[in-house]
């Protein structure tokens, strides 16, 4: 059967915007339902990082609120109105030192002028001002039916120190995305080009690209067994009616994330830890799961034999190969089974899908997608 | 002699093996990153259990799931049973879900592989 895996140029234009730029890059998007385990996974995993990178206590509480307040507000706003459209999408990204948390839900055109008012007066306040209004709504009551009052709004204001940035995109008729982004620390004016693709316009285009690709997740980031155990449980959350399949998706999940963990660059310039990237796309009929780390140039040749010669063995040879592999004890080594690719192939009955990408003279990207498919009903 | 009781975590399986109740069980889920180093002390109990094992000896594998480093630990430990079957009497029973075929078929491969009497249980 035929799979729908990720086109080579749009590939290209995800590495683009996720390709290592920085030393301290991170990403994180989700797209679909957010229930409540969801968004504390979410969290949690920016939580891990926040720590890891030793981020100042003001930093990291400012992160930590806004995402809070974003994801209680796309949380509150998401509709299942939609069937073509997943519901909210969620994105934080890190470049150069600064966080931007962009959200998305679905909003009804006719509630659109209500809410370009409220942001507005927010924005145009100073922060004494912004106590007073924020009190004002306590006391005086909602300016939403969904019970918001539009402090959520108000507080991601206060939190981050920053102003709301905000647009909208139709997707039909009477409905669009309405975006909002905040970041933190606020940007000094001296290099604005450093931060060209964390702009609000930047990342609808990502958003848009995203849903043209039918990514529900991406995770962008230094991988480490603990996040992989979060991740884990995002998907498990994620997966909830496609019980059946959810163990074949773990068991790839897990080969390609610890593949990352033991096989990626970590030494070379500019990189601090086993840096990776490993998102999912949910289409109609399966999953594609796609990992991605840095390697040295010289290393890809061997790993590109390795790959062709699992590729053109048959049924039987596998299955020998992999017994082979199962019982060899000679070289006891805890990154390396001989196993891994092996298993993906097996347990996704197709063949292995890669690319390699040059990134500079001495360094590769290396690409994998694997290919779950769904139950039939 | 003790019993071996590790608790489970969330990368590592739970360890039950108590042989005054003639009970040998590992469950839940095995995903280390380094499979070499949880295994290690299981074998080492293993081996002084076999000094003066009790007359039979089942051990219940009833795992949700693990990854490829756990599976080579696995057909160690499978063979470590082996080897000892020779002189005792022992019994390998593979627990799988009844929707998870992948688990079946990891089961069925390691009884393949390994000379010692498996049975399969499914739940």
């Amino acid at each position: 059967m035929q799979r729908e895996y990720v086109s080579y140029e749009d590939l290209q234009l995800l590495i683009d915007v996720l390709k290592e730029s920085a030393k301290d890059e991170l990403d994180y998007v989700y797209r679909g339902y957010f229930t409540q385990n969801i968004t504390n996974d979410l969290l949690i995993l920016t939580e891990q990082d926040l720590v890891r990178n030793s981020e100042i206590g003001l930093i990291k509480k400012r992160v930590y609120m806004i995402m809070v307040e974003g994801l209680q507000n796309i949380t509150k706003h998401q509709s299942k109105a939609e069937p073509i459209e997943k519901p909210a999408f969620f994105h934080i990204r890190k470049r150069y030192n600064k966080y931007f948390i962009t959200t998305s839900n679905l909003i009804n055109d006719n509630e659109i002028d209500a809410l370009v008012n409220h942001v507005e007066i927010i924005n145009k306040l100073d922060p004494e001002q912004l106590r007073v209004y924020y009190k004002d709504i306590l006391s005086y009551g909602s300016i939403s039916v969904k019970g918001g009052a539009g402090l959520g709004l108000i507080e991601m204001v206060r939190k981050s120190g920053n102003k709301l940035f905000y647009d909208f995109r139709p997707i039909s008729k009477n409905i669009s995305h309405f975006y909002l982004q905040t970041h933190t620390p606020v940007l000094e004016t001296d290099n604005p080009n450093l931060y060209e693709d964390c702009k609000l316009s930047s990342v609808i285009d990502f958003h848009q690209l995203c849903r043209k690709i039918d990514i529900v997740l991406i995770i962008n980031t230094i991988f480490t067994q603990d996040n992989m155990l979060m991740l884990l449980d995002l998907i498990k959350e994620q997966m909830q009616e496609q019980a059946g399949i959810g163990k074949k998706v773990y068991s790839v999940l897990v080969e390609m994330v610890q593949n990352i963990i033991h096989h990626a660059a970590e030494n070379l310039e500019e990189m601090v830890g086993k840096h990776g990237i490993f998102f999912v796309c949910e289409k109609d009929n399966e999953y594609i799961l796609c990992s991605a780390n840095y390697l040295s140039s010289t290393k890809v040749d061997k790993l590109r034999n390795k790959l062709e010669r699992i590729n053109t063995m048959s049924a039987t040879e596998l299955e020998e190969y992999y017994n082979s592999k199962l019982l060899d004890f000679e070289v006891e080594n805890p990154k390396e089974t001989g196993l891994g690719f092996v298993d993906i192939r097996m347990k996704t009955d197709t063949n292995l899908e890669y690319i390699f990408v040059s990134i500079n003279s001495e360094i590769s990207l290396f690409l994998m997608q694997a290919s779950v498919m769904k139950l039939k009903n | 002699m003790e019993p071996l009781l590790l608790k489970k975590t969330e990368d590592t399986p739970e360890i039950f093996f108590n042989p005054e109740n003639d009970n040998f069980f590992i469950s839940e889920r095995s995903l280390p990153e380094n499979a070499i180093e949880f295994y290690q002390p299981i074998f080492n109990w293993l081996n002084d259990y076999f000094v003066s094992p009790n007359t039979t000896t089942i051990f219940d594998f009833k795992l949700e799931y693990y990854n490829t480093s756990t599976a080579k630990q696995l057909a160690k430990l499978l063979m470590l049973l082996e080897k000892h079957s020779v002189n005792h009497k022992i019994t390998v029973r593979w627990h799988y879900d009844k929707e998870d075929a992948d688990m079946k078929d990891s089961g069925a491969r390691y009884a393949k592989l390994i000379n010692i009497n498996f049975e399969f249980i499914e739940y």
